[in-house]
């Protein structure tokens, strides 16, 4: 393979790289696709800040645990249901410690029920973020399963599974999320963590969402299995699961990456207006978009801080998330010359 | 022509139908019943046996489905008040396949025709309204709150009158903010149109919505002292009063922000579309052509590339129909509108299964047919494009 390269015209990246490993002497490597791939991703700066942004969010969410609680556990914080035990709640001057400002204890301040606004945002990112990659890991599986069987057999499988994709992309999103969001809690058989929590939420908008990228995926691969490799790779004896799995995916993988990202900062957002509406995840387990849905109830009281802690940490992951994904699309698209953003 | 869009036709009832089922029986497996909130009241619940047989909630799941389905498709009444409706109905068919047959050889008769043909029946519709009552049994509410038919009605002009406000406001910001962005690409104001339009893909529309009514509304009012915005409501209570001048000017103050928090996120789709459509024709060939043959740049730019540039927004125009209307769902809920989003959201919370699927097949019905036209459209203004 890396002997059989179209010779290419060196772009200012390439030229870069080359005349790095030739300063130091060594003979110059071959530059592979991960090679450009790289460096046009660390120029799109805005990429590299946000993935920036988004370890750190990850690192707090994912220590969450043994930060939050910050003044003991009598307020019983933590994103966990309060148990109203008023006496533990009151401060020395015998006030309860609801709705306070922030303060030196309290850096996002308290909500209406004397909650840690600071801890519920902290839990409430493991809740958003969490929807967010479980919603992206199954349109990704779903949308491509879906697009490559589509787009590889051609007939009738392609025929009913674009067909089934079209009913799927044809139904409004908004109205019938709500109604299978109400659906949720209700089905009894399946267990409490997948009717109330994030996972259910999760698997409703997979289901919902996926139809775009089996569409894409499709697209490639038609034009994919026409090309002289994979007919290479046949006249070779690969059978059909090696062709779609070996050769055409990998070459396949850019668009379904692409869009996957765009899918998890659509999650976050859609998840965060059905928790306004009240289907989305229930309370007491906090997400942003239900935080910020209580904080929007309350904020005209002048209790701004309960909506734009979880509103900004919300606006702010998401932006991250499409900045990453438009860096991706800039960075895996081998026609497109690197612009500066 | 005409056989595609028959067989569109066909796929949009089908897709209609699959619709119907999924949100049917996933109400129905949700549990719940529209009666449930006649249990506290001793005096009214003698009334829910009998409530339940009349509207055949006794019957099994798919005979209830199936009864909801025939009723929803048949005619409940149908009369002509004034026979000059049937005139302009029939002149508007005339005119249409005179129209239809009628062959001139210019560029720009495929377009005229088509927006000609939509004019005349959005007259004719419009003449007919009062003077033909035509309704489909779409069964009486099980709140009480009298046939359904009606209630859609009511509310779908209050939900056409946010959306057709925010789509304009859309189209006359977005389309020139991405033009404008294309044509001078990577300048300060083309980073700021990005940026926003990132921002506003980033943000849940509830957020948008009630950070207007804080800062534009609440604050604006506590700083200035003048009440600019109203947040709640279509119109004031004492609308009827007010002098038409008044009247106008009230109608915006109720619009303005919930069409806005709307508007937002297609402008940021728009800009961001119209931006790369204009740039892919910026960079074709038959552009370098025409600055090549020295045409001046302002025509280059109007005649040659914005012409060729504004058509895939059509398609685009006609996909964001779905997000416009679920963004008014989420939209009439904070700002107090009484449109069918409103109605969707009581219904659901009171499992009331006719407003429910009268109200999603409502939306089904415009995004199907929104869809046809934009494809009809699509193909009058591209004359590449020949529908089979």
């Amino acid at each position: 393979m890396s002997n059989t390269r179209e010779p290419f015209e060196p772009d200012d990246a390439t030229l870069g790289l080359l005349e790095a490993e030739e300063v130091e002497g060594i003979s110059v490597e071959p530059v592979t696709q991960w090679d450009l791939f790289w460096t046009r991703l660390r120029r799109h700066r805005l990429a590299m800040l946000s993935a920036g942004f988004l370890v750190a969010v990850a690192f707090v969410v994912l220590i969450a645990p043994w930060i939050t609680c910050p003044a003991g556990d009598q307020y019983q914080f933590c994103g966990r249901p309060l148990e109203h035990f008023a006496e533990q709640l009151k401060d020395d001057g015998g006030r309860l410690y609801v709705n306070i400002a922030p303060r030196g204890d309290f850096l996002f301040g308290t909500d209406e029920l004397a909650r840690d606004v600071m801890s519920r945002v902290i839990h409430g990112g493991r809740a958003s973020l969490l929807v967010g990659l479980l919603t992206g890991a199954i349109v990704a599986g779903l949308g491509t399963v879906v697009g490559a069987l589509a787009g590889y057999y051609p007939g009738p499988i392609d025929q009913s599974l674009m067909r089934f994709t079209d009913l799927v992309l044809g139904l409004p999103l908004i109205p019938v999320a709500i109604v299978v969001g109400r659906l949720l809690p209700e089905l009894v058989f399946l267990p409490e963590w997948m009717r109330r929590g994030v996972w259910g939420i999760s698997f409703l908008l997979g289901f919902l969402l996926w139809g775009t990228l089996a569409r894409i995926v499709r697209a490639e691969f038609l034009s994919l299995r026409e090309k002289e490799f994979v007919e290479a790779a046949r006249a070779a004896g690969a059978n059909d699961r090696r062709i779609i799995f070996r050769h055409i995916l990998p070459n396949a993988i850019s668009p379904i990456i692409v869009q996957t990202t765009l899918i998890v900062g659509t999650a976050i957002i859609v998840e965060a207006a059905l928790s306004f509406l009240g289907f989305g995840v229930r309370p007491p387990i906090p997400t942003w978009g239900g935080m910020a849905a209580e904080g929007a109830g309350v904020a005209p009281r002048g209790y701004w801080w309960e909506l734009v802690f979880a509103a900004s940490s919300l606006i702010m992951t998401v932006l991250a998330v499409n900045y990453i994904g438009d860096g991706l699309r800039d960075a895996l698209d081998p026609t497109q010359t690197i612009e500066r953003k | 022509m005409l056989a595609y869009i028959v067989r569109r036709l066909v796929y949009g009832a089908v897709t209609l139908l699959a619709l119907s089922l999924v949100v049917f029986f996933l109400i129905q497996a949700g549990g719940g019943s529209p009666l449930d909130r006649l249990r506290g009241n001793p005096r009214l619940t003698p009334l829910i046996p009998v409530l339940t047989e009349h509207f055949g909630l006794d019957k099994p799941a798919l005979q209830q489905y199936l009864t909801w389905l025939r009723n929803f498709v048949s005619v409940d009444t149908f009369s002509i008040d004034d026979a000059s409706a049937v005139l302009a109905i029939g002149g508007a068919i005339a005119f249409t396949a005179v129209l239809w047959v009628v062959v001139v050889e210019r560029s720009w008769w495929r377009s005229a025709r088509a927006f000609t043909i939509l004019l005349i029946w959005v007259g004719a519709l419009w003449y007919a309204k009062g003077r033909i009552t035509f309704a489909l049994n779409w069964s009486q509410s099980f709140r009480g709150d009298g046939p359904v038919w009606d209630l859609i009605f009511g509310a779908v002009g209050a939900t056409f009158r946010l959306g057709a406000a925010a789509l304009l406001l859309a189209l006359i910001i977005g389309i020139p903010l991405g033009i404008y962005q294309a044509i001078r690409q990577y300048s300060f104001f083309d980073q700021l149109g990005t940026t926003f339009s990132f921002a506003t893909f980033s943000t849940p529309i509830f957020i948008i919505g009630v950070g207007l009514q804080l800062i534009m509304a609440l604050y604006l009012e506590r700083w200035t002292g003048v009440k600019v915005f109203y947040v709640a409501g279509m119109t004031s209570t004492d609308y009827t009063d007010l002098g038409a001048a008044a009247q106008i000017g009230d109608v915006f103050q109720h619009l303005t922000l919930p069409a806005i928090s709307i508007a937002l996120i297609s402008i940021a789709q728009y800009s961001r579309f119209q931006r790369a459509s204009m740039l892919e024709v910026m960079h074709s060939d038959y552009l370098r052509t025409a600055k090549a043959k020295g045409l001046p740049r302002r025509r280059v730019i109007v005649k040659h590339a914005l012409r060729n540039a504004l058509i895939p927004i059509v398609t685009l125009v006609s996909l964001d129909i779905a997000g416009i209307i679920g963004g008014a769902i989420i939209t009439e809920s904070i700002f107090g509108w009484p449109g069918i989003g409103r109605l969707y959201i009581g219904a659901i919370g009171a499992v009331d299964y006719p407003v429910i699927m009268a109200v999603v097949m409502s939306i089904g019905i415009a995004i199907v047919v929104m869809n046809i036209v934009a494809d009809i459209l699509y193909g009058v203004l591209d004359p590449r494009v020949r529908y089979e």
